[in-house]
């Protein structure tokens, strides 16, 4: 590691994570924890309710977190061994423009736009929570809903996990309870079984589906685990959190889509008399999802500008441009929502792959064609390193299954297993036979400056 | 960390751990405190309907579970650090547990009476205040970060 340089950005955003800096296997699986604790897991689950019966549903469910446990686990094991961002460790398999633009597409814009529709969501809630008040207007709720979801983002990466803390462990007791109690009071497991769905499709569809849904989440992984006192921490909670959390919040969409009709488990909290507790619930899991879309986004941000913005320059302007767009939608005007959902379906088919593309460099292409077996070895960073500016075989390789992800659906893949798969598999040809024949793939220079830029 | 700095030799050791003695003994003070006002509110469900005692049995036992774990893991600790991690993290857990008490009791679903969802409201708002203030305190006696 070496002598401990100065955190011009924030966070790390573009240096190795100090030991001092490095937090607990408890601390990441609860940051995760609060993540996946959202309502787009649990919407997730209510597209697969539609789509299978109870059983087939579950084992999909199952199989489908085991590989994202299983990929997401290596990313985060790179992130262990390097202590560096997602973006940091793209500059080797993408090269350092590569790894500018493609952090951007990945958190820099993604980030941005979940961080938008999640504002304007809460706005939503609150407006239908409290209505009648100044404050509680959908504009104004939107506003500062907003504005409260940056806060802990400014501060950085501490105060995250400290809201994590707080409302973790609290989401998972009560979405547990909640769920129980919906679907007690819609028939139970004798309902559950006798569901038959509309439009039922194979357990591979299902599958794959359950892949996509958190294949972005699975990509930046590295962002988090690079806390991680040991290389594998990170990967360790990862795979637990996806285990023991994910599977279960997506059953509950589903099963919550098959015994009371919506996917929505806060609304049929709210048909059962649940009233404002499910609403306020609903509100703090939106508030500790969002501060960490924000936050992923400003670090993609500082990798690929540097200059004098700092990590809470990027969190304050990517947060008042989604607060501002928020209210916009909210007030009726301007760029609908629909231009964010169609913008995130696009980003979901070209973000998976880079992942795997990652996890093919790291894992197989370092340590078994150039030789680099010591994985704390196989990527190096510091003043003075030197990237190329464009790896082709890694960009080569992500725009061609990213045109593969996007006419997937009919071949009838999910796209972002079409994207997870082909991208590993074209970047170990493409840089494999480029390397035997000497061909050359690492395009430019850039030497890495004291500031980690 | 704060508390090994200035502690070193024999009379160093000695004092670090009297100095771990007294932060064991202040989080296990702690923790039983929580666990009898958990226990409190379980109380209040007794003559309410199925639905509040569902809901209390499930934030008591959350909180009596992280409890036992903390408490376990506090005695076991060897030094300052491990001991003030367990406690923190710990602390948190309890202390997120408690929000159930503010965000639920007081919803039509579970039928509670009035007179049971302010005491715990009470119960929920005392065991938040002990969550910051044991948060703090053992911040600040063994240096442990609060995102640990």
């Amino acid at each position: 590691m070496g002598e401990e340089r100065k955190d011009k950005y924030g966070d790390y955003a573009l240096l190795e994570i100090p030991e001092k800096e490095r937090r607990s296997m408890l601390a990441m699986f609860i940051e995760w924890t609060s993540v996946v604790t959202c309502v787009a897991a649990i919407w997730g689950g209510g597209a697969l309710g539609v789509s299978g019966d109870a059983v087939t549903v579950t084992i999909a469910v199952i199989i489908g977190s085991i590989i994202l446990a299983i990929l997401g686990g290596l990313i985060a094991l790179i992130g262990g061994y390097t202590r560096m961002t997602t973006y940091g460790i793209m500059r080797y398999p993408f090269g350092r423009i590569g790894a500018s633009i493609l952090g951007l597409i990945c958190s820099g814009i993604g980030g941005m736009l979940w961080f938008t529709m999640q504002t304007w969501l809460a706005g939503v809630l609150i407006s239908s929570m409290l209505p009648g008040y100044w404050f509680t207007n959908i504009v104004v709720a939107t506003v500062w809903s907003g504005i409260l979801m940056m806060i802990t983002s400014l501060y950085g990466i501490a105060a995250i996990i400290v809201l994590s803390y707080l409302l973790g462990p609290m989401f998972l007791l009560l979405t547990y309870f909640g769920a129980a109690a919906a679907f007690e009071a819609f028939g139970g497991i004798p309902v559950l079984l006798a569901y038959k769905p509309a439009t039922p499709v194979s357990i591979g569809a299902l599958i794959t589906t359950v892949v996509g849904y958190y294949a972005i989440g699975m990509v930046i992984v590295s962002d988090i685990s690079r806390y991680g006192r040991k290389p594998s921490d990170g990967g360790k909670a990862w795979a637990a959190h996806i285990m023991l959390f994910n599977t279960t919040l997506v059953l509950i969409g589903a099963f919550s889509i098959m015994l009371t009709g919506s996917e929505n488990i806060a609304l049929a909290m709210l048909k059962i008399g649940m009233g404002y507790s499910a609403l306020a619930f609903l509100f703090l899991t939106q508030l500790d999802t969002n501060d960490n879309n924000l936050w992923v986004s400003s670090l993609a941000w500082v990798n690929a500008i540097g200059g004098r913005l700092t990590r809470r320059h990027w969190t304050a302007i990517m947060g008042a441009i989604g607060t501002i767009w928020a209210a916009l939608v909210a007030y009726g005007f301007g760029p609908s929502m629909q231009v964010l959902f169609d913008f995130g379906g696009y980003l979901g088919r070209l973000i998976p792959q880079m992942g795997t593309i990652m996890i093919a460099d790291f894992f197989i292409f370092r340590p078994y064609v150039l030789g680099l077996k010591d994985a704390t070895k196989r990527y190096k960073f510091g003043p003075g390193s030197k990237y190329s500016i464009i790896n082709v075989a890694g960009i080569i390789s992500w725009i061609i299954s990213s045109v593969l992800a996007f006419y997937a659906e009919a071949l009838g893949v999910t796209p972002a297993v079409m994207g997870i798969v082909s991208g590993f598999i074209l970047y170990l040809v493409i840089a494999t036979i480029c390397h035997k024949a000497g061909v050359k793939y690492e395009i430019g220079e850039w030497i890495e400056r004291p500031t980690g830029f | 960390m704060r508390l090994e700095s200035g502690l070193r030799g024999p009379r160093g050791s000695e004092k670090m751990s009297e100095k771990i003695s007294h932060v064991k003994s202040f989080a296990l003070r702690m923790n039983l405190i929580i666990a009898v006002l958990a226990i409190i509110s379980l109380l209040t469900t007794i003559g309410t309907n199925y639905r509040a005692q569902a809901l209390l049995a499930v934030i008591v036992a959350a909180i009596i579970l992280t409890v036992i774990v903390t408490v376990i893991r506090v005695k076991g600790a060897s030094d300052p650090l491990l001991c003030g991690k367990a406690i923190v993290q710990g602390t948190w857990f309890w202390t997120s547990f408690s929000l159930s008490y503010l965000i639920m009791t007081g919803s039509p679903y579970f039928g509670m009476p009035m007179i049971n969802v302010a005491i715990n409201f009470l119960i929920g708002i005392i065991i938040i205040i002990l969550g910051i203030y044991t948060l703090l305190r053992t911040k600040k006696e063994t240096g442990v970060m609060l995102s640990i």
